[in-house]
């Protein structure tokens, strides 16, 4: 008998009977004030990101306000409700209308997507309690290579369609579910949860950022907005030497390199590749929508009567032996099983048309990353990927024009070679 | 210029520098991406794999469930079943026969089981009250739905339609009437709303006030009683806070009984007893959910009998065991002017009768 068989006999099993019932009062809930008080916190904190993203350009202020960011929005008010999770109470309120979403939840979801159309990706430089503890230990990067960082890049959209495809059905809010941080800034959660945020952390010291560049679904949203932004963050100040001071000061490879223009004779087969691609694009977008519709069993799998129905099943059928909590539970209230089957054939009807929509969108997500591969696009200078660039402020301090404004050097030629940069060709 | 110093170098082409090879940093990412992507497989979403404890330490319930054979004061005599899916609220009529609500229907039996009549409801119904003979309108039925009352007279036919007082947050849980007064349990909103017989609101009891001494009531589920005997005195369950509590039809609060405890004589559970009557010498009888068991207590609120344990009250369901422990319904009970208790089981559907044991039958049980 191992050592700890033997203690589990020595403690006693606990007795309840003479327990004295304290009588509980539910808790009342938050004040609506205090919701109020918090999305002014927000808007708050967006203004101060834009303003020292595009105007103080101060690295040093942008930390600090992570840091507050990440004591107020995350470890005090224990990161929810986030803009992240809002996705899922905005499309619930969309497609349920028994559904009633605060008015304060809306403004979390559409504050920094409006900040985001003006300013760029401020909300992740340094509001976001999940990207700002994720910035505070990106202290050793290296750089992703290109190919695994673009495929990876695809998970943070077709994780917003599952998380859409859940919440529309009211599955489940999976974001929140799944949520590496929360456990973290509660200092309690799921022990695998909890080890899921650390590992992530961890990672984050070598990838920057890992869970705002390949997992966080608001982030693919703020992307797209980003990269129609009317202002955004600029790495130099005025005009850009192309000293390549710069080059790899990026930690979310988030800086675009100027670029040379294919040469005549490579034009044509990129031309042939781009037209590959625009003919393949409906193919994979029908292809994987076909997929989608293939896997609505495997993903209703998700909703708990579904899981409930073939516990059921497998136990009736003698797949399994013995029954869990949950179908043990459901065979003590007596309802009729064929219910449970009613209500499953309903909610995998339900699922289903959403999962050949999130097959469509996961093609799509494909193919447009594949026309974008194929097409050149210009670029004269260093300058931010706007869709990737988080204007976390950390590029400035690179740049001999930064110097020059911050009055640390009269003039760029006081750093570096002009002449030389002249007759050095760039990456 | 030493500020230039501070400066960056175009010396650095290369990533930031590591002091860590390339591959040991790549193999370090994947070791831990592998372990992240463990960890989120391994979250146990639906509660598979339990607690992961030793069963020595589940909650074991058999000893709570247990009872005394000697506290048992009466014997099931009689199961009358109900044609109903879904059985709501049971009701005595003051000739001996009772009334059964459910589905969209009420359903009227004389006291010998015989089904009389059944009419249909608009809604499904939630509670369940007969007028006696010193109502205004002796025999009329008032069936509570989510937020209203509908009235019908004595034959079933529809009289009027009622919600002065309730809103779209009620949720009616149970009815009583008391000479021309009709009072509602509306568990939605946490009051008891109280009509006259006309249904012209009269108020509202418990609301939570410092100055009258109320708390207010703690209403964790849909279970939120009310009678009123013949003493005139509303009994309204605290559910949550695990007690009776007694205020006059005015509202004033008059005390209460009851006590939170595992005990036999007291009530258990998140939020009990679920249903209340009264006997016509002023005992109580209470239905209690979780560890289904129905009780007596004097006039006073002092434990008297067990009239159902546990164990009569499960295991049945049409040869599926049913375990009610874990089960979300709970049994109504009314008592007639016999002093039979009226048991209405939503597991088997039906009503099942507990009479008084012969006189030293409980001594001789124990």
């Amino acid at each position: 008998m191992s050592p700890i068989a033997r203690a589990s006999d020595l403690i006693p099993v606990p007795d309840f009977t003479e327990y004295q019932v304290p009588i509980s009062m539910p808790p009342a809930p938050d004040h609506p004030l205090w919701e109020w008080f918090n999305v002014s916190l927000l808007l708050v904190a967006l203004i101060a990101a834009s303003y020292i993203a595009l105007v103080n350009r101060s690295r040093r202020a942008m930390f600090l306000l992570t840091v507050a960011a990440l004591i107020w929005f995350g470890f005090l008010y224990e990161g929810c409700i986030c803009a992240i999770g809002s996705i899922q109470n905005v499309v619930l309120a969309a497609f349920d209308s028994s559904y009633a979403i605060p008015v304060t939840v809306v403004l979390v979801f559409l504050l920094p997507l409006v900040f985001t159309l003006f300013f760029g990706r401020v909300f992740c430089a340094a509001v976001c309690p999940l990207g700002a503890i994720q910035e505070i230990v990106a202290v050793r990067t290296v750089r992703v290579p290109s190919w695994l960082d673009h495929a990876l890049g695809l998970f943070p959209y077709i994780y917003l369609g599952l998380a859409v495809l859940y919440a529309a059905t009211g599955t489940a809010f999976v974001i929140c579910r799944y949520d590496p941080f929360v456990p973290i800034f509660r200092l309690s959660g799921d022990v695998n949860m909890l080890i899921f945020g650390g590992a992530l952390l961890v990672m984050g010291v070598f990838v920057g950022r890992p869970y705002c560049r390949y997992l966080c679904p608001y982030g693919a949203i703020l992307a797209v907005l980003s990269k129609v932004s009317k202002w955004h963050a600029r790495i130099p100040p005025d005009e850009c030497i192309k000293c390549r001071l710069c080059e790899d000061s990026c930690p979310y490879g988030a800086i675009e390199l100027p670029s040379t223009p294919p040469s005549r004779e490579d034009r044509p087969p990129e031309r042939r590749r781009l037209a590959a691609m625009l003919a393949l694009a409906p193919l994979l977008v029908i292809g994987a929508a076909g997929l989608g519709w293939l896997m609505t069993v495997p993903l209703a799998r998700l909703d708990h009567n579904v899981r409930l129905a073939e516990r059921i099943h497998a136990e009736d059928t003698g797949q399994v032996e013995g029954m869990t909590d949950a179908s043990e539970a459901f065979r003590n209230t007596g309802q009729p099983k064929e219910e449970l089957l009613a209500m499953v054939a309903d909610i995998r009807s339900r699922v289903r048309w959403f999962a050949i929509l999130l097959g469509a969108w996961t093609g799509l997500v494909v193919a447009v990353k594949l026309i974008s591969l194929s097409v050149y696009r210009r670029c004269d200078e260093y300058r931010p990927d706007r869709a990737r660039c988080v204007s976390c402020a950390r590029c400035y301090w690179y740049c001999p024009g930064e110097q020059v404004r911050l009055g640390l050097i009269d003039d760029v030629s006081e750093l570096v070679d002009l002449e030389t940069l002249e007759a050095k060709p760039t990456s | 210029m030493s500020q230039t110093k501070q400066g960056p170098s175009n010396d650095r082409q290369q990533p930031r520098p590591t002091n860590l090879p390339p591959g040991v940093i790549w193999g370090v990412v994947g070791l831990v991406a592998l372990i992240a992507a463990l960890a989120v497989f391994r979250v146990d979403t639906w509660g598979d794999r339990g607690s992961g404890l030793s069963p020595r330490f589940e909650f074991d319930v058999s000893e709570l469930a247990a009872v005394d054979p000697a506290l048992v004061s009466h014997a099931e005599t009689a199961q009358i079943p109900v044609g109903m899916q879904t059985v709501q609220a049971i009701a005595a009529k003051p000739d001996g026969g009772f009334l059964v609500a459910g589905d969209r229907a009420v359903q009227m039996f004389q006291a010998d089981g015989t089904m009389a009549q059944a009419f249909s409801v608009p809604d499904a119904p939630r509670s369940l009250a007969v007028a006696g003979e010193d109502h205004d309108f002796p025999g009329r039925i008032y069936v509570g739905m989510a937020s209203r009352v509908e009235v019908f007279d004595a034959s079933g036919q529809p009289i009027a339609s009622w919600s002065e007082g309730l809103n779209q947050d009620s949720l009616l849980t149970s009815l009583a009437v008391f000479e021309e007064n009709v009072l509602a349990a509306d568990a939605g909103n946490r009051v008891v709303v109280r009509w006259d017989a006309s249904g012209r609101l009269l108020g509202t009891i418990g609301q939570p006030d410092d100055r009258r001494g109320i708390d207010g009531f703690v209403i964790p589920s849909e279970f939120f009683d009310l009678v009123v005997p013949q003493d005139g005195i509303l009994r309204v369950v605290n559910p949550g806070a695990l007690r009776v509590e007694a205020f006059t039809l005015d509202g004033d609060p008059l005390g209460h009984w009851g006590e939170a405890s595992a005990r036999i004589e007291g009530f258990f559970g998140c939020c009990n007893p679920s249903h209340l009557t009264v006997l016509a010498d002023g005992r109580f009888v209470t239905s209690e959910k979780g560890l289904p068991r129905i009780k007596l207590y004097s006039p006073r609120g002092e434990f008297e009998s067990v009239i159902a344990a546990t164990a009569s009250l499960t295991a049945r369901g049409g040869g599926q065991e049913i375990r009610d422990e874990h089960s979300p319904r709970a049994f109504d009970v009314a008592a007639d002017a016999t002093g039979r208790v009226l048991v209405l089981d939503p597991n088997t559907r039906q009503v099942r009768i507990f009479e008084p044991l012969e006189s030293g039958a409980m001594a001789d049980a124990g």
